[in-house]
């Protein structure tokens, strides 16, 4: 957690994270440079610049497949969330993997010309009109130049000058650099590869990824109430939908989320996403009247949207009713750090009293 | 009312601390990564395709052998002889009991550029490393090109094969004869282009054998170097092309009309 834009700074876990993340990268390469150098025929080995060219390219197309896939996978099953809390590493430690399939482009393919390198990387490879050898360079470059945009503005210095909505629907690019990636390989290498392994490796690997992504939908799609209006209040169900210490999702008019929680026999509603990245709120964790986002740890108070002190984070809440039964949320938020007064369960009020 | 507590094992990152049957969940979870990533590169690897072959297992490898390996480069050899153009310069040298019409040698400098020769006529020494792949070689010029006196070798008479139509793929005489591993195919389209840009000669590799090669210096229609335009959108890709046939010492030269392929 963090007060403005000061970085949460290394902890046990991120590094366990990275030096997982960089030992299983070197495995991979060292497993490729292998096998392509010594478990084949050498009249047919490639020069040690082509099979950096795909070592790194393959290798950069994992990995962004690997990143795409903990946001689902965390959503399936919330023992992934850890795996989502340094993600930004990952995609960071991947486009440097991409930068360096690029740069090995650049220095054989592309060099000892008097032609500049990135010049010739658009201008020698421009046959637009056909579709057979369509060119599949400029979308590996797309992908590459979103993903240079991506680990640029993944410190925290960014989220909080770009304000968490506009870095968050930045960093959504990246699903289209993947599609990107797809395209630069299904345009180049997938047309002359006369072995499976790199057409078995890309198109399992999208299936997976919108597998996972439509699976983690119909999840959502089960956990988030329908929520039909009843004079403009929402409603979120019964209680006993909602556990002690967990939350049930509506979506609002406008398209947005409400987390209406149970703690202590008390009702609140409050945004479901986190100020700092638009973290699933709902999917947290209460601990002593505050709820801990999944993703990165940031706390808010289930009373006031406000996370305790000396945090200034603030989310949104919202009014809550029971009637004849039934949870009713406002869609109107409070103001900020305004105090939404919780509804006591019935069952609970002898208790109180 | 009874209010159970249920206990989750819940990770918040900035915490040293994390949940027993979590951190066990997590140890797993790293170790499928490390060897998920470990046997990919390992498979990978292995499924390379052979860069002699290309799509349409074009120039499979024959007995005279696919591309000769950058390490086998023959370096530092000197030939004498004189420069012919029958599209782009090459060297033709007199005859051996290897080569009994003679040994046409194509060009190359430095790196993506064609050869710099000595504007005088007459025969000529060079210096470079051999390339070759089929029948076909290549001689990449280490120094420039020397004029050379009193050599006799005799002219070759370019001798007619007749017309031929045949599908293959179009390639830079410098990659496809083992400059680059791979020398083919789309991922190689670009380098292709660059070659051919800086006047390396073009080669069209064909699927089957045409008067006995799968290797040819291609040319245009009139014999000189062929549309450039036009050869960098066919390059790399499967094509079709008709054209009259000639031998030259002992390659093979492909005259055609870039305007009349047919892309397969």
């Amino acid at each position: 957690m963090s007060v403005s834009y000061k970085s949460v700074g290394w902890t046990r876990s991120k590094v366990i994270y990275d030096v997982v993340l960089l030992l299983g990268i070197a495995l991979f390469l060292r497993g490729f440079f292998y096998a392509a150098e010594q478990l084949r025929p050498v009249v047919t080995a490639l020069d040690a610049q082509s099979l950096q060219i795909r070592a790194y390219g393959s290798c950069a197309f994992l990995l962004l497949t690997l990143v795409l896939m903990i946001g689902p996978l965390a959503r399936l099953d919330r023992r992934f969330l850890p795996l989502l809390y340094n993600r930004r590493h990952f995609g960071v430690i991947t486009f440097a993997v991409a930068a360096m399939h690029l740069e090995s482009v650049l220095v054989w393919y592309l060099a000892y010309s008097p032609i500049d390198p990135w010049v010739a990387l658009l201008a020698m490879d421009a046959s637009y009109g056909q579709l057979r050898g369509f060119p599949f360079i400029p979308f590996g470059l797309a992908a590459f130049l979103v993903l240079l945009v991506l680990a640029a503005t993944s410190h925290d210095f960014w989220l909080s000058f770009l304000t968490p909505p506009v870095w968050k629907a930045i960093h959504m690019a990246v699903y289209g650099a993947y599609g990107s990636v797809i395209l630069h390989v299904a345009f180049g290498a997938l047309q002359d590869a006369r072995n499976p392994g790199l057409p078995l490796l890309v198109i399992g690997s999208a299936v997976l990824v919108c597998g996972l992504h439509l699976a983690a939908a119909w999840r959502e799609r089960e956990r988030t109430d329908a929520s039909p209006a009843t004079a403009n209040w929402l409603d979120a169900g019964t209680p006993d939908l909602i556990p002690e210490g967990r939350s049930r999702i509506v979506d609002l008019p406008n398209g947005s989320r409400v987390a209406v929680f149970r703690d202590n026999g008390k009702l609140f509603a409050i945004s479901n996403a986190c100020a700092h990245q638009n973290g699933p709120l709902g999917e947290g964790k209460l601990v002593k009247g505050c709820v801990i986002c999944p993703w990165h740890g940031y706390e808010y108070r289930l009373v006031d949207g406000c996370a305790p002190a000396p945090f200034t984070e603030k989310v949104r809440t919202f009014r809550v009713r029971l009637d004849e039964g039934r949870i009713l949320v406002d869609p109107n938020p409070r103001p900020l750090g305004e105090k939404a007064e919780p509804v006591l369960l019935p069952e609970y009020r002898h208790e109180q009293a | 009312m009874s209010k159970p507590e249920q206990r989750e094992a819940f990770f918040i990152g900035w915490s040293d601390s994390i949940d027993p049957a979590l951190g066990r969940f997590l140890g797993i979870a790293g170790f499928a990564l490390l060897a998920i990533l470990s046997l990919v590169g390992l498979g990978l690897g292995r499924s390379l395709d052979d860069p002699a072959d290309t799509l349409l297992k074009l120039g499979g490898r024959e007995p005279s052998g696919g591309p000769v390996r950058q390490l086998e480069w023959l370096g530092g050899q000197t030939f004498t002889g004189h420069i012919l153009n029958p599209g782009y310069p090459v060297l033709h040298v007199a005859g051996d009991a290897a080569h009994p019409t003679g040994r046409t040698l194509l060009l190359s400098g430095d790196g993506k550029n064609g050869p710099k020769l000595p504007d005088s006529t007459g025969p000529v020494t060079m210096k470079g490393g051999l390339q070759r792949r089929g029948g076909l070689e290549m001689l990449v010029l280490e120094e420039e090109a020397k004029p050379s006196d009193g050599l006799t070798t005799a002219m070759p008479s370019p001798v007619r094969l007749g017309k031929w139509r045949a599908a293959g793929e179009i390639c830079d005489g410098k990659c496809v004869t083992g400059a680059m591993l791979p020398g083919a195919g789309l991922a190689h389209k670009a380098c292709a282009n660059l070659c051919l840009t800086g006047d390396l000669p073009a080669v069209f590799v064909t699927a089957g054998a045409v008067a006995g090669s799968h290797y040819l210096l291609l040319v245009s229609a009139t014999g000189g170097k062929p549309d450039l335009e036009l050869l960098r959108d066919l390059t790399a890709i499967p094509v079709e092309l008709t054209g009259d046939v000639e031998r030259v010492g002992n390659i093979l030269v492909f005259r055609t009309d870039l305007a009349t392929a047919r892309r397969l």
